[in-house]
């Protein structure tokens, strides 16, 4: 038990693992690691096609712009706001995965997780045209509100601002909830039979079985998901929300991502592009880490 | 020991960077934009046979359809290379540059210029004088001190080449048809008497009249007066408000020039109640479509691929532009169901691009490993020889006349109509979209031979090449042609083209600095949001709260800022072009 903790030994199964992990710390490396050079950017007034060392240094100068810029507070707010109200969702893929365990019927089963899995796989520009067909002044959910005198066809869904955050939070839940909720079903497939029958033995129902038995189960799986959320916390993406701008939309939807989008590659502003990612990526690990210290002092052991 | 553990991550991550900022930073040197042609040879030896791409901005892949074409294949024998075109979009050009690894020529906009020539990009041009007599021809005089003073380094170096540039020897054309303006559907316009249209309000009367006329398509679809394009920005608001008041386009609508002037006038940051300037000549025409309940309830959605399926389908009667047709027109070929454009006030033809077009920089990458070969292309691409072949089709698709004068053939002319003869249409290469941005001279410059580059641009072709519809309309109005609409107004001082404006103003502009690029992007960012608040403002007291709101807006984003650069590059470029012109 008195393990030297250290190095991998060689010749030890360890070291076997090592060399099994080394493509996955590859691509670690290559795609999370050397990017981080591109950080570099933000301290020069960047010209494409010319060498960095060639461009003039500004120093801190865009980090300064950054408090000046009154769309990066909106967009940081429009961030927040979506975020925050996908962290409130968390719960409902592990619900659905509950759900779809307490489901008897085999084949019913199989197809409400299909359906609900497969729209992860259907990319945004596609749930965009969906959307469009469905919410636009004549589409057929627009055209069936205005029949039964719900609204009028002038005031879309795609072109309300105060629509925005929910309409979009219900998008990405509907793309999501399926897939997300695999994890939990694994985790359910790992709860011991044995905790059910001593439960039913006790004379719990389904209803108290998934309060007692499933629930407290999967806590740990979703601590882990909610703590890797956090960190992604200002990670929107932004293809959704490019896609769905408009003039008439644009104030809300604008999240930091889609904000560092039109200023870098819109713009062609790289350099101030960088310096907001840059930000970003502190704020995002300084939350990990404030996360992480709150799950050890609940649970008494950290994640990370 | 969690401190060790940062440094060591910390080392690594700066050590990395270190490493990869030293395999970046060693191109500067091999990418010299210096290399000169040190053997200069008069005949440079062509037997080896290379590949030549052209990429740029405004280009298309050649991959993209019939390649190559009869003219291209000519280029090709000529030059004993194989041509391929590439295109390329702001991000992909800006990795080529910083890759160093760009096409053989480069076509670039003004964004590109500064890069190109810090980072040495481009040769020289002048150091290959003996092999680019073309660029070099007097022809091209003023064009080449135009790019070698704002688009080089002030000196004798000349890295650039425009297209299309207009030669003293040009023919004025308004063409056969008029490409932007007020657009009607003939058959409807027909039917409620073809009123004259001269303004705004007698415009929207008339789709007034023609949506009570078709309130819905054959399919049973609700039809609409037009709606705007929302993926170009501003340009559906202050391009209409340009054709209605006669100015052009700058910096995305922020600024327009006028057209008969030539002066800078502020467009969006309209302070001053005298002049109607585009944007709000737009933006107030689409809020009395909105208050006629004539706009597209979409209108803030629509982007342009929506526009052309309901073009498509016949859902718009009206619009300001050509582009959006789609298939509506050549599904209805042969009837009266076509759409056609009248003219408003100012009519897009006759632009004096005396320097080429804006914009649209070709250079001869230094990474090129056929340096020469290159410009012997590119010098060919400036050529009138390469001009009339890719406008009218390679000789023998034209022929001299009895009266001396080049004149398309029968069989070419007859090639462009018939529908069986489409691909071999496309594979003669004539007006071959791919390669418009790449010839060096004008479509109505006369060459030597008596003849236009763009034969098609003789008036007796563009008689035969006219639509039912147009047919219908020069019967109506007793003209030859329907641009004769715009040709007379023009004569008679009631409508005015772009003859008197003068492009390279825009063209000769200083680099605009970047904190001013920040602003007017915000600005245009600003404007484009507050559109919604302008367009469905129910009264005018409701539209001009919302315009002071939007002026309030501009003025806290430092609007005023980026007005006082502009008028003093403005003023600087004009001066500068003035100085250049009395040496």
């Amino acid at each position: 038990m008195n393990r030297k903790r250290g190095f991998v030994k060689s010749g030890s199964k360890d070291y076997k693992l090592l060399w099994m992990a080394i493509p996955f710390i590859t691509i670690v490396f290559l795609f999370s690691y050397v990017p981080i050079f591109g950080w570099i950017y933000s301290f020069f007034d960047y010209v494409p096609g010319v060498s960095i060392f060639e461009c003039d240094f500004v120093g801190l100068e865009y980090f300064k712009l950054i408090l000046k810029d009154d769309n990066v507070l909106r967009a940081l707010k429009n961030t927040f706001v979506f975020a925050i109200i996908n962290i409130c969702l968390t719960p409902l893929p592990m619900l659905l995965a509950i759900l779809l365990n307490e489901l008897r019927n085999g084949p019913v089963k199989k197809f409400v997780q299909t359906f609900t899995t497969l729209p992860n796989f259907i990319s945004w520009v596609i749930i965009f045209s969906l959307a469009t067909a469905l919410f636009a002044s004549d589409g057929i959910i627009t055209m069936l509100a205005v029949k039964l005198g719900l609204g009028d066809a002038s005031n879309s869904l795609l072109g309300s601002n105060e629509a925005v955050y929910w309409f979009q939070s219900f998008l990405v839940q509907w793309k999501t909830l399926g897939w997300n909720s695999i994890i939990y079903m694994a985790a359910i497939a790992g709860i011991d039979q044995e905790q059910y029958e001593a439960a039913k033995v006790d004379g719990a129902g389904h209803f108290k079985c998934a309060i007692h038995v499933t629930l407290p189960a999967m806590m740990e799986t979703f601590v882990v998901l909610f703590i890797l959320n956090i960190g992604n916390f200002l990670n929107t993406g932004y293809e959704q929300y490019l896609l769905f701008k408009n003039s008439l939309t644009a104030t809300n939807i604008e999240v930091l991502d889609l904000y560092t989008y039109r200023i870098g590659l819109q713009n062609m502003d790289y350099s101030y592009g960088v310096a907001i990612s840059v930000v970003k990526s502190i704020v995002s690990i300084t939350l990990v880490l404030a996360a992480n210290m709150v799950a050890k002092k609940i649970r008494g052991r950290a994640v990370i | 020991m969690k401190t060790k553990k940062l440094t060591a991550l910390f080392g690594a991550v700066a050590l990395t960077a270190l490493c990869l900022a030293g395999c970046g930073g060693g191109k500067s040197d091999s990418a010299s934009g210096s290399k000169t042609a040190e053997s200069s040879p008069k005949e440079v030896n062509t037997s080896e046979h290379v590949d030549i791409t052209i990429g740029g901005l405004s280009l298309s892949d050649s991959s993209t359809g019939a390649w190559p074409t009869e003219v291209i294949k000519a280029v090709e024998e000529k030059f004993n290379c194989t041509i391929t075109t590439k295109a390329y979009d702001q991000e992909s050009l800006n990795l080529d540059l910083s890759g160093g690894n760009t096409c053989d020529i480069v076509q670039i906009s003004d964004g590109n210029i500064e890069g190109v020539l810090k980072g040495k990009h481009a040769v020289n041009l002048v150091d290959y004088k003996n092999i680019a007599p073309n660029i070099f021809s007097d022809g091209m005089d003023y064009r080449n001190k135009i790019m070698q003073k704002f688009k080089g380094d002030n000196g004798e170096s000349q890295y650039f080449v425009t297209p299309r540039v207009v030669s003293d020897n040009y023919a004025k054309s308004y063409g056969s048809v008029i490409q932007y303006g007020y657009v009607v559907r003939w058959d409807l316009y027909k039917q409620i008497g073809a009123p004259t249209i001269t303004n705004d309000d007698e415009y929207i009367e008339a789709l007034k009249k023609m949506k009570e006329l078709y309130p819905k398509t054959e399919d049973g679809a609700e039809t609409y007066a037009m709606s705007a394009y929302n993926d170009a920005d501003l340009h559906t608001y202050f391009f209409k408000g340009c054709l209605g008041e006669g100015y052009l386009n700058l910096e995305d609508g922020l600024y327009v020039q006028n057209a008969q002037t030539n002066d800078l006038v502020v467009d969006v940051y309209d302070k001053d109640e005298n002049v109607k300037t585009p944007f709000w000549s737009g933006v107030e025409f689409y809020n009395k479509l909105y208050r006629a309940g004539l706009l597209d309830p979409d209108n803030f959605i629509t982007k342009g691929e929506d526009l052309t399926e309901k073009y498509t389908k016949g859902q718009y009667i009206g619009g300001t532009v050509n582009w959006y047709f789609g298939t509506y027109n050549s599904n209805n070929k042969g009837t009266d169901k076509e759409y056609v454009v009248l003219p408003s006030k100012l009519g897009w033809v006759n632009e004096q691009n005396r320097a080429g077009w804006t914009g649209k920089y070709l250079f001869v990458s230094s990474h090129s490993p056929n340096v020469e070969r290159a410009v012997m292309v590119l010098d060919y691409l400036q050529s009138g020889e390469f001009a009339r072949s890719s406008d009218s089709g390679v000789e023998g698709r034209w022929e001299k006349g009895s009266d001396g004068k080049p004149h398309l053939t029968a069989d070419t002319i007859s090639m462009k109509v018939d529908g069986n003869r489409a691909e071999e249409w496309k594979m003669s290469g004539i007006s071959d979209s791919r390669v418009d941005n790449l010839i060096g001279w004008d479509y109505n410059n006369v060459l030597a031979d008596g003849g236009r580059v763009s034969l098609w641009n003789d008036e007796d072709i563009m008689k035969d090449s006219l639509t039912t519809a147009e047919q219908e309309l020069c019967t109506q109005f007793g003209i030859s042609l329907p641009s004769d609409l715009l040709k007379n107004g023009v004569e008679k001082g009631e409508n005015m083209d772009l003859s008197k404006s003068d492009s390279t103003i825009r063209m000769c502009l200083e680099t605009i600095p970047k904190n001013i690029v920040r602003i007017d992007s915000n600005c245009i960012e600003i404007t484009k949001n507050a559109l919604p608040g302008l367009i469905q403002a129910d009264s005018d007291e409701a539209f001009a709260s919302a315009k002071e709101a939007l002026l309030q807006q501009l003025s806290e984003a430092s609007v005023k800022e980026s007005i006082d650069w502009w008028k003093k590059a403005w003023e600087d470029s004009k001066s500068a072009i003035e100085s250049l012109e009395s040496k």
